[in-house]
């Protein structure tokens, strides 16, 4: 079993469609001059929620995604036969993370990149807890058009940050867990489920049989 | 900078358009590669592009390269992969995108459930029959460097075994994507040779590795990971991020006798950055690379040039930097094949966009 605690939390509404005007004004502040015009809709609330619980060089970053940069990848798909380089570059998962840091030209040691969908959430926080005593734990989804359909896009936006530290502090909001054991009667859950308990700070287990349970617990 | 439990490659294998891993190795170290100039479909004005492929680029249901892929997975098949002790990374940095474009162009809708992340590692976890304990990393061509670290994070929190696999087959997307950045372009590659003008061949891999903790096998000396994020697709210039990677490795390092498989695609800048900076903090340490013979294999690279520098370890020769002529950037590149005899350490280097460095070192004394 592995614990540690919340010392932080940010996360956006959950939103349809491109992210409303105002939401993205609200996560866009700080930003350089003009940066925020070339971002996308993840990259743009990975900088709001990375920002609200800042992000230093040496912390551990991990990020998961089930579809990662729906948007851009629609559009670098859409832009064929003359395929768009800006469009390709913004596709690429972990784009998000890489322009709310590039824009600052500030550099990250360890990046842990995920994706999946049934049990990422609980790859995610097992990977964020044993990569060292602390970690930030990261993600989201932007809304997409054409993919959502098909079942290859999400159909619903939103993004979080976490700070997990191993060692108690004053600042502990709660507590975050991985055990090997399985908890009978929870399901795996989804990235959603995981980022609304963090906006409602509501409790919450997740587990599945070959990996684990994950616990949400708050003060 | 992840040293801090003894892991071991218990086994590891690979293919390429060559073959396995043995017969991949031997072909580079007599210069032997697989690329070949190939027309790719759906892109305006485009020459013919320097690819190593194992077939054409024609969508599938399911996808061309599954049966081919689970059977290099045959020997780490089976439910007893993918339990609580057992966790299996799977990393790729295109997964199954190539069916989403098929889906949007042709209108296929046979593709879809192979077409994210998730739905195509379900088919590969169907296909071996594994449990469902599985993580996916993607971080374009660190990919495999990443889920090697991941896995690496699970065997210090009480895995008993891990295993971390990873694939990547072109498609036009990734051609197309490429190509639009100008460095697929319908040259070779030739990696670190001093030239005006650098070009990159995509090619097609897979490979895999078992981790154990102290077992017998290759030992995980270190591993490291650095984030320029100073441009999307460009190193900062002062060439500090291939320094940066090295840096917390300098320990375990020092007093080893190490030889260097740089990242080597073929690109000028970074082509000159990583030899030049290679040549200053690891002098005498001989750099290769294998990108102008089997193509950058994406995210799988890190892990199908892992099993190939395991195999140059057995059988004590190391492929030379195939493809490629003098002049190099620098006096450390090795154009042809060389004996492990001398050293006991494998620097092992990957790149991706974002200015993402990764750095394993392998013992073998």
């Amino acid at each position: 079993m592995i614990n540690a605690f919340i010392t932080a939390v940010s996360t956006t509404p959950e939103y349809r469609g491109e992210m409303p005007a105002d939401l993205r004004a609200r996560l866009s502040e700080g930003l350089p001059r003009g940066a925020g015009r070339r971002m996308s809709d993840t990259g743009t609330a990975m900088w709001g929620v990375l920002s609200a619980i800042g992000c230093a060089e040496g912390d551990p970053v991990v990020m998961i995604s089930t579809y990662a940069e729906t948007r851009a990848l629609e559009e670098f798909i859409d832009s064929f036969p003359t395929p768009s380089p800006a469009r390709f570059q913004r596709s690429v998962h972990p784009s998000a993370v890489q322009q709310a840091r590039v824009c600052l030209a500030a550099p990250l040691r360890t990046f842990l990149p995920m994706a999946g969908g049934e049990g990422a959430i609980l790859a995610a926080v097992r990977t964020a807890l044993s990569i060292g005593p602390s970690a930030i734990l990261c993600g989201g989804e932007e809304c997409g058009t054409w993919t959502v359909p098909a079942g290859a896009g999400s159909a619903v936006g939103f993004s979080f940050a976490l700070r997990v530290c191993r060692e108690e502090g004053a600042a502990a909001l709660g507590m975050l867990s991985w055990t090997e054991s399985a908890q009978s009667g929870f399901g795996g859950g989804t990235l959603a489920d995981f980022a609304r308990a963090l906006r409602e700070r509501t409790p919450l287990c997740l587990s599945n049989p070959d990996m684990g349970a994950i616990t949400l617990s708050w003060k | 900078m992840f040293s801090e439990c003894d892991i071991t490659i218990e086994s590891c294998d690979c293919i390429t358009p060559l073959g396995n891993s043995v017969e991949t190795w031997r072909s580079l170290c007599v210069g032997r590669g697989s690329l070949r100039l190939v027309p790719v479909p759906d892109l305006e004005g485009c020459p013919a592009l320097p690819l190593s492929l194992f077939e054409n680029m024609e969508p599938a249901a399911p996808p061309r390269w599954l049966g081919r892929l689970a059977a290099l997975l045959q020997p780490v098949s089976g439910a007893e992969w993918g339990r609580v002790d057992t966790p299996v990374f799977i990393s790729s940095s295109n997964f199954g995108v190539d069916c989403l474009y098929h889906h949007r162009r042709e209108g296929r809708s046979d593709v879809i459930p192979y077409a994210t992340p998730h739905g195509s590692v379900e088919a590969v976890r169907q296909s071996v029959g594994w449990s469902r304990n599985l993580s996916l990393t993607s971080h374009a061509c660190v990919s495999a460097h990443v889920a090697i670290l991941a896995a690496s994070a699970a065997l210090s929190a009480g895995a008993r075994k891990a295993l971390v696999v990873s694939y990547d087959f072109v498609s036009p997307f990734v051609a197309g994507g490429f190509a639009a950045l100008k460095i697929l372009n319908g040259a070779l590659p030739m990696p670190f040779h001093a030239g005006e003008s650098g070009a990159i061949a995509l090619g097609e891999g897979a490979g895999y590795a078992v981790l154990t903790r102290g077992g017998k096998g290759l030992r995980i000396l270190d591993q490291s990971l650095w984030n320029e994020m100073h441009h999307f697709t460009a190193n900062n210039p002062d060439g500090s991020g291939f320094a940066s990677v090295i840096e917390p490795m300098a320990d375990h390092l020092a007093h080893r006798r190490v030889w260097v498989k740089g990242h080597g695609t073929g690109t000028i800048e970074a082509g000159r950055l990583e030899a030049e900076t290679l040549a200053k903090i690891l002098p005498g340490a001989p750099l290769t690379g294998w990108k102008g013979a089997i193509g950058h294999t994406l995210g799988s690279c890190g892990m199908v040039e892992l099993a190939l520098a395991c195999r140059a370890i057995e059988g004590g020769r190391i492929p030379g930097t195939v493809g490629s002529a003098a002049p190099f950037f620098s006096g450390s590149v090795a154009p042809e094949a060389f004996d492990t005899a001398p050293f006991d350490t494998a620097l092992l280097l990957s790149n991706a966009f974002g200015g993402a460095h990764a750095a394993l070192a392998l013992a073998h004394d």
